[in-house]
């Protein structure tokens, strides 16, 4: 009763300081935007099945034309309704970056949670690791495996992004835990007879968990740019509409210097998105103390 | 003629809820190679004025009225360039060099060499490397760890280092903020006897800022007890020490361990009524002093003159010797 | 310990990081489905032909022999023929190399120069209007989506404005006819610039912050404060005090950041037409030229960490208080 009254009080001490920083207000504004965007494509089957956004052909266009009433933003190569693309892109954004992200920040939060607890020879063998997992381009690394294993599904991608992404996160959780490590409760519950697997969810955890969520949102941002890359290049899941495959059907379709309609929608809200979740990473880093930390921010 | 006078100076800090005065209404002089102390607890201003006299105060602080008269001029009106020309040269700062006082990227003999470089003319680098070396020499470090870096040196060498540092220009007053405060004891004691050593040499002025009034009596024959921002006991060396007046100053004794008095040391409780939240008028003493009078409650005593050296702000008049801390 | 006992460390760390993705990269090539003969051997061939290469390859011997005939042909050079070029992969590469390596190092040099320049002004001058402006265009620069500003680089200034040519290094009809070195320079550079513009647009963001943030926290130094009580000049203050010290994480900061650089370096040389290694990768994965994909990938491994063991040393050679 007692934690959880501090707990809200915490939370709306933080919230007051985060919403007065213009960077996590506009970044919180365009979030809800592109949140209601994915909900919306929901709706979409209910509209008709000329708006579905993979089989949707409007049978009177059946090639790439300019905005209008009838599609907003106007139609693709073969009559598909660009803005109904661009809805249901925004839920694919969200999905690989949210689950990408949650991955490797769990990931990321037990290896550095294990290896600064542990120390010694356990804490060199994973920092190396995850050194040597840092510099590896994640990029690269999917297109190799999309050569040899074929056409990649969402959920693959997904997971993969976020085993090539951890460190960074191991890293800053690893430093956070080595100064918890110091203090004298941990010490005390030690001292008491807990066990070493109870220290570290117990005890540390609940305290690295503000950093670990904040470099979520790092994540999701870096999630987001390497899903809608590798649609971009064709090597994506060819059964879901991504933004990045949009700018891949403009491109290859050879679309790009003629119909600016269909270019600019879907890089421009690949970019704002994670733009916004950058802004709102920013805005929670001001409100935990900086101090905490001693190891930069990842790319 | 005096070297330094300091009148009314009042400095303020914004903060969220206005002013806060950090420097209240402070006063006094130096003469040519003297030494000056300032004692007082944390926060009690004596830093503020330190950066007061170096034209450093921070972005939110604000000189509200008095002056700084080095000499003649009035710092407080200097040009902020102006102003640069006479830090280092004319007034130095000794800092706490265990907190990072030197750049740890850049050779200890380079950082003296480019204080030298800045203001004063050009000179070949074998005059140069001449100049520091009699520093070094001076303040006590081997000449050979010139081209050092920092993480090379001990504490005690950093403070060296950073004495060096602020002589490199012959300065007529050196403002030591808390110089040994990080160091041992057995190194403290080397640092004030070089401080010494070289006051005697050079007759460099010396202002003294530290919490520790040991340390202060050590190398200053003037005393100044800061409390809330305010001098409340200055004058020399032993009228503090013997006549201490102000109940402050008397704690600050009494705090101050030593085989005589051990038995004694009481530091009296906090005042409750006065300690009361909202209670802001009279003297900001009265929540800890050891017998408030009634008079401490209506407003702020005023400065009284005890002896051309010694003066107190407190309204008591006289106090019995030995009645002191026992109840 | 010495520099050279540190440096033969970190090379020696890189090396065993080396080894382990060629053998990770063994494994994944016979663990995937369909024949690992196939991937290795071009399909088109005549039976002769085949059976001669398996032989070379040891295809046909069992896994462990294999591995080792693997590791030694990687060091001997032979990567395999290419299925597309019909060349062996090496020479093929190898001729991708310097295109990569010289849009990659221009455009990252630059940026962290740059970057670091105008973090430095954007923190000295922070809460002004250049430090909003500054701060503000790097945080958008930072998050761009890659392969979209590339094309619209494309679309507006080689398109639409029409200063720079579509795609490419070299025009080939300036280098049929007998043309000067000076022409043949002038006409890489002015292919180089659109894509080296969108590199360094897409990096200098990332590194600004970075620098920003780095020297903000150096000014709250106390050196900085024993600096200005010496009574140096601000300009000596902020160049060769503060942004010494700031620019140290920075440099930091362009190792770790190498592999996020080499994703949009790909991108840019692929949207480009420019013909360097990114580009050939995406080729082979795209026209499953296995043995070239293989070679792409491990030259950019290698580009990848000896440009780590560069910015290690030049790290080690800036910070005198690195511990060797």
């Amino acid at each position: 009763m007692s934690y959880n009254s501090g707990f809200t009080q915490r939370f709306s001490t933080s919230w007051k300081i985060f919403i007065k920083n213009p960077l996590g207000k506009a970044g919180l504004a365009l979030l809800m935007l592109f949140a209601f965007m994915a909900l919306a494509s929901f709706a979409l089957p209910f509209i008709g099945d000329m708006y579905d956004p993979m089989t949707g052909v409007d049978p009177l266009v059946l090639h790439s034309v300019g905005p209008s009433a009838v599609h907003w933003l106007g139609t693709d190569f073969i009559g598909r309704d660009i803005f109904c693309q661009l809805l249901e892109g925004s839920k694919i954004a969200f999905i690989v970056g949210l689950a990408s992200a949650f991955i490797s920040i769990v990931i990321g939060t037990v290896v550095g949670m294990v290896s600064g607890y542990a120390g010694g020879i356990v804490d060199m063998l994973l920092m190396r690791l995850a050194d040597m997992v840092m510099v590896l381009p994640s990029l690269v690394i999917l297109l190799i495996i999309a050569a040899l294993f074929g056409q990649l599904n969402i959920w693959m991608i997904v997971f993969l992004i976020a085993i090539l992404r951890w460190p960074a996160v191991a890293r800053v959780i690893r430093s956070q835990t080595l100064s918890l490590k110091q203090r004298p409760f941990i010490e005390a519950s030690r001292v008491a007879g807990a066990s070493n697997v109870r220290i570290i969810f117990k005890h540390i955890m609940p305290n690295v968990l503000p950093l670990a969520f904040l470099y979520m949102t790092f994540r999701v941002t870096s999630a987001i740019l390497v899903e809608a890359s590798l649609s971009f290049l064709g090597f994506g899941d060819p059964g879901q509409i991504s933004w990045g495959m949009m700018l891949q059907w403009v491109w290859s379709s050879g679309h790009m210097f003629q119909a600016p309609y269909w270019l600019l929608p879907p890089g421009i809200c690949i970019s704002l998105l994670t733009l916004s979740f950058y802004m709102v990473g920013r805005a929670m880093d001001e409100v935990l103390d900086p101090r905490l930390r001693k190891e930069g921010k990842p790319s | 003629m005096t070297l330094l006078t300091v009148e009314n100076l009042t400095v303020g800090y914004k903060s969220a809820t206005g002013m806060v005065k950090a420097v209240d209404d402070v006063s006094f002089t130096i003469e040519p190679g003297t030494s000056l102390g300032f004692v007082g607890e944390s926060g009690c201003g004596k830093t503020t004025i330190g950066m007061a006299l170096m034209g450093l105060l921070p972005d939110n602080a604000r000189i509200l009225q008095g002056r700084i008269l080095l000499s003649d001029r009035d710092l407080t009106r200097l040009s902020p360039d102006d102003l640069r020309k006479i830090r280092g040269k004319e007034v130095a700062m000794i800092f706490q060099a265990a907190m990072n006082a030197l750049n740890p990227v850049v050779r200890v003999g380079e950082q003296v060499a480019e204080m030298i470089v800045t203001h004063q003319d050009r000179m070949s680098s074998a005059d140069m490397d001449a100049r520091i070396a009699s520093l070094f020499d001076l303040v006590g470090i081997p000449q050979d760890r010139m081209h050092d870096y920092p993480h090379q040196y001990s504490g005690g060498m950093k403070q060296r280092a950073v004495i060096a540092m602020a002589l490199a220009c012959g300065p007529r007053l050196v403002i030591a903020d808390e110089p040994t405060t990080a160091l041992d004891v057995v190194v403290q004691d080397q640092i004030l006897n070089e401080i010494l050593k070289i006051q005697a040499l050079t007759h460099t002025s010396f202002v003294f800022i530290s919490h520790d009034i040991a340390v202060v009596a050590r190398v200053c024959r003037h005393i100044c007890v800061m409390y809330d921002g305010k001098i409340v006991e200055a004058g020399t060396r032993e009228e503090v020490f013997q006549t201490p007046i102000h109940p402050y100053t008397r704690q600050l004794l009494g705090s101050y361990l030593t085989l005589d008095n051990c038995k004694n040391v009481r530091v009296p409780d906090i005042n409750v009524r006065r300690g009361e939240k909202g209670w802001n008028q009279g003297c900001a003493m009265a929540r800890v002093c050891e017998s408030p009078l009634d008079d401490c409650d209506g407003g702020s005593p005023g400065w009284r003159v005890l002896s051309p050296t010694h003066g107190v702000r407190c309204f008591k008049k006289s106090i019995t010797k030995g009645a002191s801390w026992e109840k | 310990m010495n520099r050279s006992l540190f440096l033969f460390k970190k090379t020696l760390e890189l090396f065993i990081l080396f080894f382990l993705i060629l053998t990770v990269l063994f494994f994944l090539f016979r663990l995937a489905p369909g024949d690992p003969v196939t991937r290795m051997v071009d399909p088109m061939l005549t039976p002769e032909d085949a059976a001669h290469l398996i032989e070379q390859m040891g295809l046909d011997k069992p896994l462990t022999t294999q591995y080792m005939i693997y590791v030694k042909n990687f060091f001997t050079g032979n990567l395999g023929f290419s299925f597309h070029y019909g060349e062996p992969v090496a020479r093929v590469i190898l001729s991708r190399l310097p295109c990569t390596l010289l849009l990659f190092t221009t455009s990252t040099l630059l940026a962290a120069l740059a970057g670091i320049f105008l973090g430095k002004l954007s923190a000295w001058h922070k809460g002004s209007r250049l430090d909003g402006v500054l701060s503000i265009s790097a945080l958008v620069c930072h998050t761009l989506f890659v392969p979209w500003f590339a094309l619209m680089m494309l679309w507006v200034l080689g398109f639409q404005v029409g200063w720079f040519p579509l795609g490419g290094i070299i025009s080939p009809e300036l280098w049929i006819a007998d043309s000067s070195f000076m022409i043949k320079t002038l006409d890489v550079l002015h292919h180089m610039l659109l894509p080296l513009l969108t590199l360094f647009i897409i990096h200098v963001g990332s590194y600004l912050l970075l620098m920003r943030s780095s020297m903000l926290s150096v000014l709250k130094e106390d050196y900085i404060l024993t600096a200005r009580a010496k009574g140096l000049t601000d300009r000596v203050i902020r160049n060769g005090h503060a942004a010494k010290n700031a620019s140290l994480p920075v440099v930091t900061s362009v190792g770790l950041s190498l592999a996020f650089s080499i994703n949009g370096g790909a991108l840019t040389e692929q949207i480009f037409t420019w013909p360097g290694i990114g580009r050939e990768l995406i080729f082979a994965v795209s026209n499953n030229d296995y043995p070239l994909a293989q070679g792409c990938f491990l030259l950019i491994a290698a580009v990848v960490l000896s440009a780590n063991l560069i910015v290690d040393l030049l790290y080690a050679w800036l910070d005198p208080r690195i511990h060797y």
